[in-house]
């Protein structure tokens, strides 16, 4: 890595660290899934900072191994800019296949809500017949997250409502109810949730139990802080780590795609945008 | 077993009809209806157009129900939805009608058959393959796999034949009408997409009746030109529509490109349900056609969103 790299930034939010810390987990040499729409961006500036090579599959069917050309954070993935620079342009079971056939290493996904074997819920808060909020469906999480030998999890809030002890729907799978009970339903051994990362934590997961635990801080966060506001009794790790901060170059290419993705319509809370007109 | 029933040989030279007519003569009250396109060609004209003939209780199934199903649920015309996601991607912010529908019932209670990406897109390719259902590895554990189903489609297990091994499986669906927006057809129904397809091409040719629209209508000749091009051929085609601009707020490639600032506003414009009943108004039933809806999204913005042309990939068909 370039010296220049190696400074930190010494001010930024939350939210862009989460979108770093996500970003540092995608290799050059991956298989990832690549989903709509925090991982979308993590998944960008993976392209731009240091896996320029990396080969994506989205769910619309198209696969693509170059970085973007213009290099702006398309809308969605089916922006229809994506096409003229794809290696394969098929149809959605091409894309579901390939997770199917084992060959997905990495993916990411965005999820509302999540407990502590990493199942998750998109569909609806509160009773089914009763809805308090109807949430969107899972679309192709539900395969992304079964069928990926790796899961990496975004949530954009730590909070209770966001880390529950018991989901109202499961639509993604984790582990199910922990231990063997996600190989006994079915799934590839070989696959599963990897790790959830918040804007205050990384958490990874129990090598028997599957439980989820605090591997790792954010800068100046504390493991009471995340356990405070996580709605299950946390574990921790015996040794919890400490994440870099984000360097000068990673919070660049950071909020020029978070710049970019206000230009296409996503909506960014006013929190997490405080340093992008520095 | 009704669900397998295909359509029937269509051989007639020249089915171009206007939207209206395609709507009047294929789709009905009670019918499960597929719309075709992920992104690029959503029928967004066939669907206005068939809220404007109030036909009731439809059930709409495709992968990704977007803005296109929240249309359609607001206006009441359909009673149960087939679909992996439905919300607004721009935002993203809900799908209000979707919300309303099943959090108040307003305008009605809907069933929201809830599917996975690979379960809707393997029990279109079923109904494609004129096979009873396709086996998938995903969605056991799930909600989604336990999750009542209307219309038969609920998911299953079975053990392998061949390697004992227990899977999931889907069943077939074989909606009794389709319609698609498309770049080109022939006058016949010979219907050419590029792109992205999504659930499209297995999606149309599972369905009983078809209605193509197309932005173009072309030359047989200049089919034949690229055959791999078609997703469905004419014999299964009923009506072919021309309606440029039909897939208007969505793309269509080649075309025109996303009205990303329209889609955005639509959250913000049908939030309430006296916004919703507002936009309807202005966008869907006080207007005659998809000629009236052009004129009043303006020239201007439909010389903003025409695509740039980009011809690339021309290849040596000689033998």
């Amino acid at each position: 890595m370039d010296i220049d790299e190696k400074i930190y930034c010494k001010e930024y939010t939350s939210f862009e660290m989460m979108l770093v810390s996500a970003c540092r987990q995608i290799k050059d040499e991956d298989i990832v899934f690549n989903a709509f729409h925090w991982p979308f961006l993590a998944v960008h500036m993976a392209k731009l900072l240091h896996a320029p090579n990396l080969f994506t599959v989205l769910e619309v069917g198209l696969f693509q191994d170059e970085l973007p050309k213009p290099d702006k954070l398309p809308y969605s993935i089916s922006d229809p800019v994506l096409i003229p620079n794809s290696l394969f342009i098929g149809d959605s079971i091409d894309a579901l296949s390939v997770l199917q056939r084992g060959e997905v290493t990495l993916a990411l996904l965005s999820t509302s809500s999540i407990d502590k074997y990493g199942n998750c819920n998109t569909t609806v808060i509160g009773p089914y017949q009763k809805p308090i909020y109807r949430l969107p469906g899972g679309g192709g999480a539900t395969e992304i997250a079964g069928l990926s030998k790796k899961v990496i999890y975004l949530v954009d809030d730590h909070s209770k409502y966001r880390f529950i002890k018991k989901l109202d729907f499961i639509t993604d799978p984790g582990y199910l109810k922990g231990y063997d009970s996600r190989i006994k339903a079915g799934y590839p051994p070989d696959t599963g949730p990897e790790a959830i990362i918040s804007p205050l934590c990384i958490m990874r997961f129990d090598s028997v139990t599957k439980e989820a635990y605090l591997d790792a801080l954010h800068p100046n966060i504390t493991i009471e802080q995340v356990k405070e506001k996580t709605d299950w009794d946390l574990n921790v790790a015996k040794e919890v780590k400490e994440v870099e901060p984000p360097t000068i170059r990673e919070i660049e290419i950071c909020r020029k795609t978070m710049r970019d993705a206000i230009d296409q319509f996503y909506i960014l809370k006013p929190e997490w945008t405080i340093y992008l007109d520095k | 077993m009704t669900l397998f029933k295909l359509g029937g040989v269509k051989r007639i030279s020249n089915k171009i009809m206007t939207m209206e007519e395609a709507i009047k003569k294929s789709v009905h009250n009670n019918d499960l209806v597929f719309l075709g396109g992920f992104s690029n060609g959503i029928p967004f004209s066939a669907a206005h157009e068939i809220i404007r003939q109030n036909i009731k209780n439809l059930k709409i199934c495709k992968c990704s129900g977007g803005m296109l199903f929240d249309q359609l649920i607001g206006a009441g015309v359909t009673d149960q939805i087939i679909t992996s996601h439905c919300w607004n991607p721009h935002g993203p912010q809900p799908a209000w009608n979707l919300k309303r529908a099943m959090e108040e019932g307003i305008p009605q209670k809907i069933v929201y058959n809830e599917q996975s990406l690979f379960m809707i897109n393997m029990s279109f390719f079923a109904g494609y393959m004129g096979v009873p259902f396709m086996p998938i590895r995903s969605i056991v554990g799930t909600d989604i796999y336990d999750h009542p189903k209307e219309v038969g489609l609920k998911a299953a297990r079975i053990e392998c034949p061949f390697t004992g091994e227990e899977l999931c499986v889907v069943p077939a669906i074989n909606p009794d009408v389709g319609v698609i927006q498309v770049q080109r057809s022939d006058s016949e129904g010979n219907a050419q997409m590029w792109g992205l397809i999504g659930d499209t091409k297995f999606g149309i040719n599972s369905c009983k009746k078809i209605i193509v629209a197309a932005e173009e209508i072309v030359d047989k000749k200049v089919i034949m030109e690229s055959p791999e091009r078609t997703i469905v051929s004419a014999n299964k085609v009923d009506a072919v529509v021309h309606e440029p601009w039909g897939g208007h707020p969505s793309y269509i490639q080649g075309f025109y490109y996303t009205d990303l600032e329209y889609r955005f506003n639509y959250a913000k414009e049908t939030k309430t349900v006296e916004d919703w009943k507002n936009w309807l108004e202005k966008w869907v039933t006080g207007l005659d056609d998809r000629e009236d809806y052009l004129k009043l999204l303006g020239t201007e913005k439909i010389k903003k969103l025409k695509a740039k042309s980009l011809i690339q990939g021309a290849v040596d068909y000689g033998y």
